[in-house]
């Protein structure tokens, strides 16, 4: 064969090559979008994953921090740990989470309830909820931490579960309510501050309401996939197989 | 085949070969490119999209909340009646949307106009939230809007009433001279009005003196007690025994807060900006008489 030849027919190879490569990339792709996102196959959770961690550090690390560990001081939450703040953190649930965001400004956005300022005179702004005094709170933060005398905690029992209104939210067990985002307090997971009493009485008396910005439109479909599957991946390292449910 | 491949010299049947593949190559690409690329019209589905309507998209993360909101489940758990009631419905809506756009029936109905509205405000806020706003943005912020990021201030005061000036007179002198609170009330007919009591907000107790006293209040010291004031029901004294002004709270106790308003300030900043564009670029006309 003259080198021309040979020239010709390898160039023809790596055209076939490199064409083969981008079709099963964007099968790949096509079929990662199509999955249900629950259930993903290994190749395409392989295939999610890198790409993930990408959008993860163009978009997400600003706020979650570069490990997803977030930032307490500023309300922002772990990625890292399983407590989920809403759904069941399956990669669905995460999905959308991405898509709309938290209390963002679109319709389908997760916002239900905000934590009350208890300490302002109208403590929400859309429900009637009365106002504490400075010991209702100290013993509603005696009750939740376990210190102080039994006389105060037990107050703060009361409070908790009936004036106060936190039961409503919070559940009467105070492990909180992932359907609408609202954190369990008896687990060692600080949305908001260290969980001193400190923190407990700056987010009770001052209220918050954290937002996380919605994606869809910045992100396309298969961006929006692979980044719930790295995010999901943060909290559940032995993945993939997901069946979370 | 030998002069096929004998570039040096022309060859009719080379050239027409090469021409043709390169127009297969060409029909193919841009074929794959029309058939795949976002937003183009074609008979395919995109792999993000559960259908298509009059090609615009029915998307499939919606469709995926929609089950999960209906029914609690995920794609693959829900049942073919399930996935079709979903699709069926999403499928109305879209088809029910555009023939609203057709009537412009943002033209009349008030509710429709009300949400466009609220959408277009919120695509413009929307744009900003994204960004995270800089330590240096936010220390800067806070230091502007200080009074905002204050302690709530706290008091613990009672408020007396006497029947008499007299009697709040003497009650005032005695307990200015240290006597025991209960004897000093017991002895000139004092009354707890129970307008406060325990340790109270700055707000709370404003609510529950009036406007009035609580400014008289604010600016008691722990002991003091205040001038006789002469109020209908009687004459009042208030007898502080705490009082915690508010003061600045430091910007780590207040950073979540910071942000919060900081976010919110810049997008009602954002969106007086567009509607300014907005007003710039329309072309209004005001009746004569409203000029
Ligand atoms: C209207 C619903 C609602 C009520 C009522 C409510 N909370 Fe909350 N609470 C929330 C939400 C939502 C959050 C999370 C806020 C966020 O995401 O920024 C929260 C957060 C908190 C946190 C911070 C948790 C963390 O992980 O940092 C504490 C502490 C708390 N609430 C205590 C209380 C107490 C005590 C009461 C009653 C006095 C109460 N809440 C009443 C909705 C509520
Ligand atoms: C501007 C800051 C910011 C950015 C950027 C941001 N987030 Fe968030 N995110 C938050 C805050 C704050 C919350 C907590 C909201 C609340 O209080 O309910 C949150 C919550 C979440 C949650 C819910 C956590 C839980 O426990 O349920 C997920 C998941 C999430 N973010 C993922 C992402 C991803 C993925 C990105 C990037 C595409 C991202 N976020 C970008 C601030 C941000």
């Amino acid at each position: 064969m003259k080198p021309r030849t040979a020239a010709l027919l390898g160039l023809a190879a790596l055209l076939a090559g490199a064409g083969a490569w981008m079709w099963h990339g964007r099968d790949l792709d096509r079929r990662m979008v199509m999955a249900d996102p629950d259930v993903l196959p290994a190749d395409l959770f392989a295939h999610a994953v890198p790409l993930g961690r990408e959008t993860f550090a163009a978009h997400c690390a600003s706020c979650h921090g570069a490990d997803g560990k977030g930032d307490s001081a500023r309300g922002v939450p772990s990625l890292v740990d399983i407590d989920r703040l809403y759904g069941a953190g399956t990669v669905g649930d995460i999905e959308q989470i991405i898509a709309h965001g938290i209390r963002a400004a679109n319709g389908k956005s997760r916002a239900f309830a905000i934590m009350p300022a208890y300490a302002t005179a109208r403590p929400s702004p859309t429900e009637a909820i009365p106002p504490l005094t400075p010991g209702d709170i100290s013993d509603v933060i005696d009750y939740l931490l376990k210190t102080g005398n039994p006389e105060s905690a037990r107050r703060g029992a009361t409070i908790f579960g009936d004036r106060g209104g936190c039961f409503d939210c919070h559940g009467a067990d105070a492990k909180g309510d992932p359907a609408v985002g609202v954190p369990d307090l008896t687990d060692a997971i600080w949305l908001s501050g260290d969980g001193s009493r400190d923190a407990l009485y700056n987010t009770i008396a001052r209220g918050s309401a954290g937002m996380c910005p919605a994606w869809l439109g910045t992100l396309d479909a298969r961006a929006l996939r692979a980044t719930a599957v790295y995010v999901h991946s943060l909290s559940h390292p032995a993945t993939p197989p997901l069946p979370s449910r | 085949m030998s002069d096929f491949l004998a570039f040096r010299s022309a060859n009719t049947a080379r050239s027409f070969t090469l021409l043709g593949l390169g127009a297969v190559l060409g029909l193919g690409i841009a074929g794959y490119a029309l058939f795949t690329a976002p937003g183009t019209s074609t008979l395919i589905v995109a792999p993000e999209d559960v259908a298509s309507v009059n090609q615009r998209p029915v998307s499939r993360i919606d469709f995926d909340a929609q089950l999960r909101t209906l029914y609690d489940v995920s794609p693959t758990e829900a049942t073919p009646e399930q996935r079709k009631h979903v699709l069926e419905a999403m499928i109305r809506e879209e088809i029910f949307v555009q023939r609203g756009i057709e009537l412009d029936a943002a033209g009349a109905d008030p509710a429709a106009r009300a949400a466009l509205v609220s959408a277009v405000e919120q695509q413009i806020v929307a744009e900003s939230q994204t960004k995270q706003p800089t330590p240096a943005d936010l220390e800067a912020f806070y230091r502007q809007n200080q009074a905002k990021y204050m302690s709530e201030g706290t008091m613990i005061v009672r408020d007396l009433v006497a029947a008499t000036p007299d009697q709040a007179a003497g009650a005032l002198q005695a307990l200015r001279a240290k006597a025991p609170l209960d004897t000093t009330m017991a002895k000139f007919g004092l009354k707890d009005t129970g307008r406060t009591k325990d340790e109270e907000y700055y707000f709370a107790a404003r609510i529950h003196l009036g406007d009035a006293d609580f400014a008289v209040a604010q600016k008691l010291a722990a002991g003091d007690i205040s001038e006789p004031l002469v109020r209908p029901d009687g004459v009042h004294l208030l007898v502080m025994s705490r009082n915690a002004p508010p003061v600045a709270l430091a910007f780590a106790v207040a950073q979540e807060r910071v942000v919060t308003d900081w976010r919110q300030a810049n997008g009602a900043r954002l969106l007086k900006g567009d509607e300014t564009f907005l007003r710039k670029r329309a072309n209004v006309l005001i009746a004569e008489d409203l000029r």
